[in-house]
């Protein structure tokens, strides 16, 4: 749900014809999946550099990019390669509790490459949840329930104006409005 | 206004003329792209992703491209072959001259193959055909063949592969002055009639 391919569509169309305020879009969307792949291979020091590597490399290959595959699908495959070769010119491996690069493709993109965050980055996701979920808790009910189904349960607007009984318009607006409370309770603790 | 192209944008419920229209809105609001930022942090927290990006690594990379050249919009081609053929320069004397050499031993070998053929000849008739061009021997076999084995052909089939193998030879070496596989082509032709065969003894 979180790597919607339709958002992607549309961000990827318009990198591909040079917007760069589009694939600047994509790169915060998915930074830090890129930045916790990389991690995971060539070690937490060295992940930054990696990772802005892979997003530059996949700028210049966007065009490229024939959508045979999921964006992400196409973007790990790029940072899987960029890892390589960082641990091919620095002839080493990362920690101990390094897999091996042809395994991590193996594993998924979050609970085996979490391993190696840094307790204040596991901390900051875990109050991250507790805010958000408490956020969510004191929404009226109208709006909780449609946040619920769209972020937990993955309907779309159209599935939740049947489940909710009432129109789309009054779906998004909702939606938008549980986002707004959530964001308020985000906002310290991301930007602060 | 920008807000709610944003909510429906990140849950891909935006219209193209929304996505132009919050697109144009983030690159003037720092605090929608941020809020953008923080939408995909909750949801990758929610995944299971840990937050590890710094406040500058978006802007580190999108520095970086904005340094790149641009990309080119166009497929480069490779010229046409005619073209490239075209162009090649005439051959030199030096390669019309083993050419012709080589088609002058072919002839005289047929002629000679002619006059030696079963009318004039019994037994074991020997005819020898040692091929030099441009002090370059192209081929030194020895052909022997007995006319009255030949029946009815001008030339036996020994005579004809040593005329073949001359041919092919010198052919071989024009196609390897043009680099055009010539070399390939006579090592397939050697080992082709490399006399391997136990059959043949």
């Amino acid at each position: 749900m979180s790597t919607d391919p339709d958002v992607d569509i549309q961000l990827v169309a318009r990198a591909q014809a040079g917007d760069q305020r589009a694939f600047e879009l994509l790169v915060r969307k998915y930074q830090h999946k890129i930045i916790q792949l990389v991690s995971r291979l060539v070690g937490d020091g060295d992940a930054p550099d990696v990772a802005q590597e892979t997003f530059i490399r996949a700028w210049r290959a966007m065009k490229g990019f024939q959508g045979n595959s999921a964006f992400y699908t196409w973007l790990y495959r790029i940072g899987i390669n960029t890892a390589k070769n960082h641990l091919v010119s620095r002839n080493r491996r990362s920690g101990d509790k390094d897999i091996d690069i042809a395994d991590a493709e193996l594993y998924g993109h979050t609970e085996q490459l979490s391993d190696n965050a840094t307790p204040e980055a596991q901390a900051l996701t875990e109050e991250i949840k507790q805010k958000v979920g408490e956020a969510i808790n004191k929404l009226p009910p109208d709006l909780r329930q449609a946040i619920t189904l769209r972020e937990l349960e993955g309907l779309s607007y159209e599935e939740i104006a049947d489940a909710m009984n009432c129109p789309i318009g009054t779906v998004r607006s909702r939606i938008f409005r549980a986002r707004e409370a959530i964001d308020f309770v985000l906002k310290p603790l991301l930007d602060g | 206004m920008s807000n709610q192209l944003l909510s429906a944008a990140v849950d891909a419920a935006a219209t193209e003329a929304e996505w132009d229209a919050l697109i144009e809105s983030v690159e003037n609001d720092p605090e929608l792209k941020a809020e953008w930022s923080r939408v995909w942090q909750w949801r990758d927290a929610r995944d299971g992703v840990t937050l590890a990006a710094g406040d500058d690594f978006c802007s580190g990379v999108m520095a970086a491209i904005a340094n790149e050249k641009p990309l080119p919009s166009t497929v480069v081609t490779m010229p046409r072959r005619a073209a490239t053929v075209a162009a090649r320069p005439a051959r030199s004397w030096r390669t019309l001259v083993p050419l012709s050499a080589a088609a002058g031993v072919v002839a005289a070998v047929l002629f000679v193959g002619g006059l030696r053929g079963p009318a004039s000849n019994n037994g074991s008739d020997l005819a020898t055909s040692q091929v030099a061009s441009s002090g370059q021997m192209l081929a030194t076999t020895p052909v022997s063949f007995s006319s009255a084995e030949s029946g009815g052909d001008a030339l036996p089939d020994d005579a004809k592969a040593a005329i073949l193998n001359a041919y092919l030879m010198e052919h071989s070496n024009s196609l390897a002055e043009r680099s055009m596989g010539g070399t390939l082509a006579n090592a397939r032709f050697a080992a082709r009639t490399a006399d391997y065969r136990p059959d043949a003894q």
